[in-house]
């Protein structure tokens, strides 16, 4: 900010109708206390150019439309503080409509995927009865505002994996699949690619705006409803890796693979096995573990809880 | 001073010299460290998924042997990190998750009242040691090397649990390579993730997240990358040949455990540092740097 309390601010500019490239526009605005990056940006289309395209609606962090990056972070724009020298661009990995406008019908798409509504056999009867303890794991998953910030921040998707969901279309799903009223075999019948895949990077947790834990809340308990079935690659390996840790305490990774791994899935592997034995990195020997009669009884113990 | 030891499963196999390592270098500062012998894993992303009270009395056990020994924890791996420290924030601020646990733990006469601090091997040395006891350490700078820093999801978020760095701008690496006399070189990746969690179930993904980072590292001209935590370094350096074939390219960056960049800056030998373990040989470095 200067002396003359103006701010600066550089935007993103691209209309694909007559731009051939985009390129960066830098205004100077009188800057206000506490004001936020969408005050700056109104305050930008009423001064100089009322072309600037953004979307909006409640300035409450309520509707989910003003996703943007500022200064490389996704953050959505009613919330985010404004700062001189601000950069403000759309969010990343989608198409741009115009501006700061991005076009996210492909994420849309993978949330239609997993089918985002409940599926019961019959109509239910009015009133129904609903325990609030039931829908605890849910609370703050239906919180979910759609701004889709964890989308564009997830690095799975920016490879544009085959198949993965993504957090925001995961959130969707979890709300689903742990709703007691719903009767699909949601996790069952998806393939691991579409949530397994998830990196645990905890990238989505950090922008999300309405703070859900979408690793803990959403993608953990899906994978313990597939494990809980043992459903494809992913739940076989945790299922030995569960048994490792109670039978030795700590995991090897020699052990881990070959009791997991399958023939084929071995031989590709054959020759990060090789360099791994030739640097004595890898052993079939584990470690005698003090006291591993405690970790049988902690198993035991969480047994009978169940 | 005095503090329990929690190396976690990584440094006890295929990282071994992260271990060994990390106590040579510790031990220079006067620090004792006692291992807590036969701890358990902290779950990993495998447990902590699918068997939610395993979990955390699994960590909560840890924490109890700490405590029992009335010392704090130093870790060197970041998931281990995470884990240890979302369990004991969890038991301090909520009685019902501490009765809950604690009855578990009871089943082998233990209890975690929730008076440990749990702090990973970096964060010890920049915050505890300081900068200044570090320095004075160092008998060679590593003045001409330009070292890549990489984090380690669970060193950064979520910030809410382990709150040392911005996890958007951190610096605490990069002021670590700094203290070695190196300079650090300032990639975007650096906050990113390796994708360790899913080399066993899914490598090709693994190995294309890994790639990314070396082939920026590379393009930025860095000699080397650190990282503290070993599941990132095994990744680094023992998939950095399969990331090189996924992407068409051939990489050759060596990579460091923290302790071994602060070991080599306090004139280690290539034995004491378990070089020979690394499958990309850092010799070239070493040659580059005179001390060949």
């Amino acid at each position: 900010m200067n002396d003359m309390g103006f701010m600066r601010v550089k935007v993103f500019r691209f209309d694909p109708t007559k731009d051939q490239n985009p390129y960066y526009e830098t205004y100077e605005i009188p800057y206000e206390k506490d004001m936020r990056v969408l005050d700056a940006l109104v305050s930008i289309r009423e001064i100089h150019d009322c072309n600037l395209a953004f979307r909006h609606s409640c300035r409450r962090r309520r509707c989910g439309m003003c996703g943007m990056l500022v200064n490389g972070k996704a953050v959505l724009a009613c919330h985010e503080a404004a700062f001189s020298d601000m950069v403000v661009e759309p969010l990343p990995k989608l198409p741009v409509i115009r501006d700061l406008i991005v076009d996210t019908k492909s994420y849309e798409q993978k949330i239609n995927e997993l089918r985002p509504y409940l599926e019961r056999k019959k109509a239910e009867t009015e009133p129904e009865l609903i325990k609030p303890y039931d829908m605890l794991p849910l609370r703050q998953l239906q919180t979910c505002i759609e701004c889709y910030l964890c989308m564009s921040v997830c690095p799975v998707l920016e490879l544009g994996w085959p198949g993965f969901a993504g957090p925001s279309a995961l959130v969707q799903m979890a709300r689903r699949a742990l709703d007691p009223r719903d009767l699909l075999e949601r996790t069952a019948e998806r393939t691991d690619n579409n949530f397994v895949d998830c990196v645990s990077c905890y990238s989505c947790v950090n922008v999300c705006p309405v703070k859900i834990n979408v690793l803990e809340d959403a993608v953990e308990p899906l994978k313990a409803q597939r494990q809980k079935k043992v459903i494809g690659r992913w739940a076989r390996f945790n299922s030995v890796f569960v048994e490792l840790v109670r039978d030795r305490a700590l995991v090897n990774p020699t052990v881990w693979m070959l009791k997991a791994f399958s023939i084929p899935v071995l031989f590709n592997n054959i020759f990060v096995g090789v360099r791994f034995l030739m640097k004595g990195k890898i052993s079939l020997k584990s470690k005698n573990v003090p006291n591993i009669e405690d970790i049988k009884k902690i198993y035991k113990a969480t047994e009978v809880k169940k | 001073m005095k503090r329990a030891y929690y190396p976690g499963c990584s440094p006890k196999s295929t990282t071994r010299e992260a271990d060994y390592v990390s106590r040579k270098v510790i031990t220079r500062f006067g620090v004792e460290l006692v291992e807590l012998e036969g701890a358990a894993c902290c779950g990993a992303g495998e447990i902590r998924s699918t068997h939610p009270d395993i979990f955390s009395s699994l960590n909560a056990r840890t924490l109890a042997m700490a405590e029992k020994l009335g010392l704090d924890v130093i870790t060197i791996c970041a998931t281990c990190q995470l884990n240890l420290a979302e369990v004991n924030k969890r038991i301090k601020e909520d009685q019902k998750v501490s009765d809950h646990v604690n009855q578990i733990l009871s089943e082998c006469d233990m209890k975690y009242g929730g008076g440990v601090e749990v702090k990973h091997l970096l964060w010890f040395l920049l915050d505890e040691i300081g900068p200044a006891k570090i320095v004075s350490e160092i008998s060679r700078p590593l003045s001409s090397l330009r070292v890549a820093p990489f984090y380690g999801c669970h060193m950064l978020r979520p910030v809410e649990l382990l709150g040392f760095d911005d996890p958007d701008s951190p610096t605490s690496l990069k002021r670590f390579i700094e203290i070695c006399g190196a300079e650090a070189v300032d990639c975007d990746g650096k906050t990113k993730c390796c994708g360790f969690h899913n080399v066993a179930s899914n490598s090709k993904l693994a190995c294309q997240l890994t790639g990314s980072y070396l082939e920026e590292a590379t393009a930025m001209q860095a000699d080397c990358i650190v990282t503290p935590c070993p599941l990132c370094f095994t990744m680094f350096d023992g998939y950095q040949k399969e990331s090189g074939k996924l992407l068409g390219k051939t990489f050759h960056i060596p990579v460091f455990h923290i302790a071994q960049l602060l070991g080599m800056a306090m004139g280690m030998t290539w034995r004491d540092l378990m070089l020979e373990r690394h499958i990309i040989s850092p010799k070239g470095l070493f040659e580059k740097l005179g001390w060949v």
